[in-house]
Order: C-alpha cells, then sequence, then structure tokens
C-alpha cells in the first residue's frame, strides 16, 4: 500500500467518522438527511477510490464504474441540502427534478461502454477509456450541479442571519475547496487522459471534513456539538484500547511464547477480549463525563427547567414575587452573569426586577427601541455588527427578548452572558423562546391581577367615601325633616289659638252676643269670620301633610254614617254659601232608609269633605253646589258638583299633586295651598277608595269619591 | 248648672265664659292643671272643658287625677285642645272623655252645643 493510498484510508476513516456524526444526531430533520446522504456519496467515493487503486487488471473496470458513480450523489445532496438549509423547506418540482437526473446519471456510469469503457494500465498507472455518457452527460452533470448547490447556497447566504451566514460561508469554503481539486483531477484532467492525480481529489476532502467539523463546534451547525462530544470521547477510548490490548498482546507473547502465535495464545486473546470488554463501559462512562465537563459545564435539563419555570409563572399572581423568582431560576439555571425582567405598560416602564443588572430605565428605553422591529430575540453572537450589537456590548447584553402577547409589548427579558463564556446554544435559545411567551403571558396576567386589585382597592375607599357621605346627608336630611315637622307642629299649634279667638269672637259677634248688628256689619263681620276660617283649613292642611309625609299619620278607623258627615260639613258651611250668594244642598239618592256604613277615619274624611265644599265654594261665582250620596253595588259613590268655573285642560293632570293648583293666576285670585287635593287623594286612597273628577270649563265640576261599604268587606 | 274651664289663654278664658254666661250657665275658671284638680273636689263642676297644654300639670295628668279622685270618675270632659295628634286623642280616649275638639275648628256656640249634646244623653 503506497503513501497515497493511505491518505485515501485516513480520509475514509474521517469522512466516516463525520458520517456518524450526523448520523448519530439523529438525522430527524430533511436538511440533516440531504447532509448525511451527501457524505456517504463521499465515502462511496472514497472507498471505491481506494479499491480502484489497489485493484487487479481484472476487476479494475468494476471499481472504475463504481468510482464515477458515487459521485453522482455528492452534488444532488448538496443541492438539495442548500434547498432545505436551514428551514427544512423545499420545493418539490427542483427536488423530483433533480433526483431523476441524478437517477438516470447514476444508472448510466454502471451501463458497460456509457461511462467507462475499460481500463488500461500504462506505466504502472491505470488509464481509464471514457466514453460517449461520460462526454455528452457526466462532465457537463457534475459542474452543473455543483454550480447549481454554489448558487443555491450562496441566496441562502445573502438572505439569512449572522450565524446561519458564518455556518453556510464553511459550508461554501470547504465545499470549493474540496470540489474544485476534485472535479480537477478526477474530471478535468483525466477527460484529457491524466490520471496520475487522481487520489487527490479524496485527500483534499480534509479542506470539507475540517471545515464542516469547525462550523460545528464554533457555531453548532446543526446541534451536533454533543455527538463529537461523544464521538471524541469514543475514538479516545478506541485508542486507548486499542494500545492497551495491542501492548498486553505483544509483551504477554513475547514474554511466555518468545513469538509465534499458538492455540494458547488464542485462549489468552480471548480472555484478556474479556478484561477489555469488562473495563470497556466504566472507562467510558469516566471519560463521558470528563469530556461532559469541559464540554457542558453549565448544561441542564430542558424538560425539569421548563417544567420548573411553569412552576414559577403558575405559583403567584404577585408580579414582584414571580419576576424575581423567575429571574434567580434562569440565573442559576443558565449561569448567567445577570438577568433582567423589565414590564411595560403602553410605552412606560411599569416595573423593572433585576438580578445583578447594572442598567437604569433609560437603557431599557434604548433596548426597547432596538427590539421594537425585531421579532425575535437579538442574541449578542448571532448579531452582525452595527448600532444594535455595539448597544448589547455596551450594556453587557448577551441575550434581550421582546416578551408579546398578540403583538402587545408586555416587557423584555434582559439576560446577561454566561458565566463560563459559551454562547448560548440552541438549545438555550429554544427554552428562551418557549420561555419568553409564557413569561409574556404570565406579566400580562400578573399586570391584569395588579390592576384589578388597585381598582378593586380605589373602588372600595370610593365607595366607602360616597357611603359615609350619603349616611352625612342622610342624617343631616332626617335631622332637617325632624326639625321642619316639629317647625310645623309647634306653629300650626301657636298659630291656631290666636285664630280660634279670632274666629270663636267674630262668631259670637255675628249670633248677636253684642247685641243686634246692622246688616251691614254683619256682612262684614262674616267676610271676616270666612277669612279666620280659611286661615285654619290652611293651617289643618299644612299639619296634615307634614304628618303624612313624615309617616306619623295614624288613622283611627271607625265604621261611619257617611251621610251624616257630609249633613254637618254642609250645614258648617251654610252660612259661607249664602254670604256668596250659592245654593248649598245635600241629598241621598235612590233610598230614604239609612245607607251603607263605610270604614273611614272620622276627622279624616271630615277633612276631605271640608276641603271638597271649600273648593267648590272657592271656584263657584254663582249658582250652586250640591253633595250627593247613593249606593252603587258595593261601593258607596259621594259627589260634590258645582257650577263654577271649572278646571282648564292643561291643568287636569297634575290637579291631585302636591302645591298643584289650577293656574298661578287662579292662585293669585282665589288663595290657597295647593294642598287640599293631595290630601284628599292620599286620604281616600287610603280608605281603600278612589277619586276622580269631570270638569268643564265655564259650566262646573264635579268630583267623585267612592268608598267600599261595611258590608261588601 | 256649673261647668269648669280650665284653660290658661285668658282671652279664650273670657270667650268661653262670655258664652256659657250668656246661656245661664254658672263658670268655674282653673288657669292651670292643679287648680283644675282642686277646683273639681271643691267646686263640683257639672261638666269640664279641659286644655292640654297646660301651667304646672298637662290636661291628661290633671284628668287621670281627677278619674282617681272621689267626684270625679264619672265626671264628663270634653277635651277642648289646639293639639290634633293622635297621641293626646288615644290618651283621652282612654280616660273616658266625652269629646276631643279642636278649638280652631270649633266657634263657642259650636262648643256648647256639643256640652248640651253630651247633657242630654246622660
Amino acid at each position: 500500500m503506497d503513501w497515497k493510498n493511505f491518505l485515501v484510508l485516513v480520509s475514509i476513516i474521517f469522512n466516516f467518522i463525520l458520517a456518524l456524526v450526523i448520523h448519530f444526531r439523529g438525522g430527524r430533520k430533511k436538511a440533516h438527511l440531504a447532509f448525511e446522504f451527501t457524505i456517504l456519496g463521499i465515502l462511496g467515493w472514497c472507498v471505491t477510490m481506494f479499491f480502484y487503486r489497489m485493484s487487479s487488471p481484472e476487476s479494475a473496470v468494476f471499481w472504475a464504474r463504481w468510482l464515477y458513480f458515487f459521485p453522482t450523489f455528492i452534488p444532488t445532496g448538496f443541492v438539495v441540502f442548500g434547498l432545505l438549509f436551514p428551514n427544512h423547506k423545499l420545493n418539490k418540482k427542483i427536488f423530483v427534478l433533480i433526483v431523476l437526473a441524478n437517477l438516470i446519471m447514476a444508472w448510466l456510469t454502471l451501463q458497460p461502454g456509457a461511462v467507462v469503457i475499460g481500463v488500461r494500465f500504462s506505466l504502472g498507472e491505470k488509464i481509464i477509456n471514457f466514453g460517449w455518457a461520460y462526454y455528452y452527460g457526466y462532465i457537463i452533470y457534475i459542474p452543473v450541479l455543483f454550480s447549481l448547490s454554489y448558487l443555491v447556497l450562496f441566496k441562502k447566504y445573502r438572505r439569512e442571519s449572522a450565524i446561519i451566514r458564518q455556518q453556510i460561508l464553511y459550508i461554501i469554503l470547504g465545499l470549493t475547496g474540496s470540489s474544485t481539486i476534485g472535479i480537477t483531477t478526477n474530471l478535468i484532467l483525466p477527460t484529457f487522459g491524466f490520471f496520475e492525480l487522481n487520489w487527490l481529489g479524496q485527500v483534499t476532502l480534509f479542506i470539507w471534513v475540517g471545515s464542516v467539523t469547525y462550523a460545528i463546534v464554533k457555531h453548532r451547525l446543526m446541534d451536533i456539538r454533543l455527538v463529537v462530544a461523544r464521538t471524541v470521547a469514543w475514538a479516545l477510548l478506541v485508542f486507548i484500547l486499542e494500545v492497551f490490548y495491542t501492548f498486553l498482546i505483544l509483551s504477554l507473547t513475547r514474554v511466555f511464547y518468545g513469538g509465534g502465535m499458538n492455540s494458547w495464545q488464542i485462549v489468552l486473546n480471548g480472555a484478556l477480549t474479556l478484561i477489555t470488554a469488562v473495563t470497556f463501559h466504566p472507562l467510558r462512562r469516566l471519560l463521558e463525563r470528563i469530556t461532559d465537563s469541559i464540554f457542558f459545564k453549565d448544561r441542564y435539563d430542558t424538560e425539569d427547567f421548563l417544567k420548573a419555570m411553569g412552576r414559577i409563572l403558575g405559583s403567584t399572581l404577585e408580579i414582584e414575587l414571580l419576576a424575581n423568582k423567575l429571574l434567580t431560576r434562569l440565573l442559576t439555571e443558565m449561569k448567567l452573569s445577570h438577568a433582567c425582567l423589565v414590564s411595560l405598560k403602553g410605552h412606560k416602564i411599569e416595573h423593572i426586577f433585576s438580578q445583578n443588572c447594572q442598567q437604569g430605565a433609560v437603557s431599557y428605553h434604548q433596548i426597547r427601541s432596538i427590539l421594537t422591529s425585531a421579532q425575535r430575540p437579538l442574541i449578542f453572537d448571532e448579531l452582525p455588527e452595527g448600532k444594535r450589537k455595539n448597544l448589547l456590548r455596551q450594556l453587557d447584553i448577551g441575550f434581550v427578548a421582546p416578551l408579546r402577547v398578540k403583538d402587545k409589548e408586555m416587557g423584555i427579558l434582559v439576560l446577561g452572558h454566561k458565566l463560563s463564556g459559551d454562547i448560548y446554544f440552541d438549545q438555550d435559545i429554544q427554552v428562551l423562546s418557549i420561555l419568553t411567551s409564557e413569561v409574556a403571558v404570565a406579566i400580562q396576567n400578573a399586570l391584569s391581577y395588579e390592576e384589578i386589585k388597585k381598582f378593586s382597592n380605589t373602588l372600595k375607599l370610593e365607595v366607602d367615601k360616597a357611603t359615609l357621605k350619603i349616611k352625612n346627608t342622610n342624617k343631616r336630611l332626617k335631622e332637617l325633616s325632624d326639625l321642619k315637622d316639629e317647625f310645623v307642629s309647634v306653629a300650626s299649634h301657636e298659630m291656631r289659638t290666636p285664630m280660634t279667638i279670632i274666629k270663636g269672637y267674630l262668631s259670637m259677634l255675628l249670633e248677636g252676643d253684642a247685641g243686634k248688628l246692622s246688616p251691614k256689619a254683619k256682612d262684614l263681620i262674616s267676610d271676616a269670620f270666612e277669612g279666620a276660617t280659611r286661615m285654619i283649613r290652611l293651617v289643618n292642611n299644612m299639619l296634615n301633610v307634614s304628618r303624612i309625609e313624615s309617616g306619623r299619620i295614624s288613622v283611627n278607623l271607625q265604621d261611619v254614617q257617611l251621610e251624616k258627615i257630609c249633613e254637618e260639613v254642609v250645614d258648617e258651611f251654610r252660612i259661607e254659601a249664602r254670604e256668596h250668594g250659592l245654593k248649598l244642598k245635600f241629598e241621598t239618592l235612590g233610598t230614604n232608609e239609612p245607607l251603607p256604613k263605610v270604614r273611614v277615619d272620622i276627622d279624616r274624611i271630615r277633612e276631605v269633605l271640608v276641603n271638597l265644599v271649600a273648593n267648590a265654594i272657592k271656584f263657584t261665582p254663582h249658582g250652586h253646589i250640591f253633595v250627593r250620596c247613593q249606593v252603587k253595588d258595593d261601593l258607596l259613590l259621594t259627589e260634590i258638583e258645582d257650577t263654577g268655573v271649572g278646571i282648564p285642560k292643561e291643568a287636569r293632570k297634575k290637579l291631585f299633586r302636591k302645591f298643584s293648583q289650577a293656574s298661578l293666576r287662579d292662585a293669585q285670585e282665589r288663595k290657597g295651598s295647593g294642598l287640599g287635593l293631595y290630601i284628599c287623594q292620599l286620604m281616600i286612597n287610603e280608605f281603600g277608595g278612589k277619586i276622580w273628577f269631570n270638569s268643564k270649563v265655564g259650566k262646573g265640576t264635579t268630583f267623585f269619591f267612592v268608598l267600599p261599604t261595611v258590608k261588601s268587606r | 248648672m256649673k261647668v269648669l274651664i280650665v284653660e290658661d289663654d285668658s282671652l279664650l278664658v273670657k270667650m268661653y265664659s262670655t258664652k256659657l254666661q250668656s246661656l245661664g250657665v254658672e263658670v268655674v275658671i282653673a288657669e292651670d292643671g292643679e287648680t283644675a284638680v282642686q277646683l273639681v273636689k271643691s267646686a263640683k263642676p257639672d261638666f269640664v272643658l279641659l286644655d292640654i297644654m297646660l301651667p304646672k300639670l298637662s290636661g291628661l295628668d290633671a284628668l287621670k287625677l281627677i278619674r282617681q279622685s272621689a267626684g270625679g270618675k264619672k265626671l264628663p270632659v270634653i277635651i277642648l285642645s289646639n293639639l290634633s295628634n293622635e297621641k293626646e286623642k288615644k290618651e283621652a280616649e282612654a280616660l273616658q272623655v266625652k269629646d276631643y275638639l279642636v278649638k280652631a275648628d270649633h266657634t263657642p256656640s259650636q262648643v256648647v252645643a256639643k256640652i248640651q249634646q253630651h247633657l242630654k244623653l246622660t
């Protein structure tokens, strides 16, 4: 085996390791599969080159065909990888077209007389005779597909963000290095009959493998860091075992047997293999632990971490407690220099919760301003140089993410750098992106809770205040009302006494107690007597209203012969009516028997009748006033009919209301408190009856009221 | 026929006594509750017109004492007051007054008519 073949062999081993690494990553994603496929193509190419170079004249044609079979897959793999990376999305039409071209070309390479016709030996070097398919297909197919893969990767390079660009750059560099040399030595030179350098293509694959490996370690291409670590451990183990095993065998063989192998040696070998197998696992574990401690100083279990965070987020609605728990956990789990959570309310910073942070509110406003355009978190290591990166550098920030709920900014999560000096790995970013959305919702809930709490407190205070105010006002009103009632009560009593004196003496004058009066004097004194009577009625009404409104009126119900009361009231008014030149008459209709009794308060019903008759006299300039009682079904109907001025239409609706008067002018002309009818209605209703009226302006008014008879109760 | 007028307002006293005397009725006057109680015993009136708001002893308290005294149990009494509250009315009723008249609502002759009405009945 010459040194060139040895180099090819080494190349095979390295590619194999790379293939393993990619494969152990799981190959779950499409881009990874495409990459694995490419490496398998390269591996096949290397292996067939090795065998082709070692082949005898008889088998050379066979290996030569396979040597051209495998490379057809390499550019295909690249193009597909380029199309898929990093989003794992694929245009199906292009994919099918490329795969179809690949399959046709691969099939052609294995056909006798198509690509490879034969191999001849010349000066120890193998010369391949190429067929038509080589000249018209193969030498076009390979460069075209490679160019296509460049094109695709370059397009991706221009479009992607910093870290992906770095990865693509390393892949392109590796690809350019190895593919140009590979195409030159295995395609261009052989076309012109120069085969001596064909091994170089495989050997230069180191450039490719190296750059990809570098991309993996430095920029976590496809997240195979973990696998790299495992593989290194595994390679070390194999190496150590190899040395140990060989050393044991050789030394023991020499000591016990002085060279040469026999059946004992085979048994011994078996035993030693057993020892190796037994020591293999603990040794591997130890080495894994060591490599883990180097590569993953700050490793944590994603699932456990997210669960713990979920518990924290769900545990409380108090924003301060929530933020502090969260930040502490983040710092300890991810081993960060500092962490900070800012909650926003509109454009204002509501709270700043910080663990080891030095920044002030101004810095957070700056951070917010660079975040508004970013939908995703900003990671210092991934940002291209520029304003944003400078700001993050200045503020010593490694990771910053907007906390949004449905496009509404709830806050910002700001993290420092890892204490280990490592970059944020894919695992971290994935965890953080899940976390940020959860934190955003949690902050929203906490803020809403805070707001509701605040609102409810304010509300309670307001309600208490208002209640107290109302209570005080009520108290004051009650005091005032009591005062008013007391005043009315005292005033009316005090007013009644002098009125009694005036009315009493006037009545005595009229009755001739001071000697016979001239008709003129009698007329004048009658008027004075009427005035005094009216005044007393007014005082009585005021007193009644005050009693009714303070709820202090109590009715003393008795079974009353209503027509007797009517008669008495009419008798009382007889003098007054005569003075006015009015005819006043009472009659019962329909029967000569006594009418059925009604259950009323005798004083109150008298007041009702007094009010109604007084009103009739007041509003009747001439004519008559008739008071009638009659039985209608189970009711006793009383009517007071006059031939007065009548009630104007506009006044009718309001007639029974307090302080209502037919009109202001009437009030001035006729004088009256406007309380009489109000009291009448209240009383009649109180006794279970009903009061109403008919009126024609200029013709007269009739008031009616009905009361249930005692029999009907 | 002797009527005791219990009334502290001199104008009213004059008014009622004038009216009663003009009808030939003998009149005894008490201007406070205590005097009224004494006069019921000493003057032995046939009828009493009793005010409520009085100095020293209110009309109703005086009536209570009168009702307890020997000659006062069945003495016919008309309350003549300008108070018209249910409270006083009920209290008066319990003391078996013949009537409760609001002064302002009745002329002296109407009061006399009531007295005559009640005396006729008894």
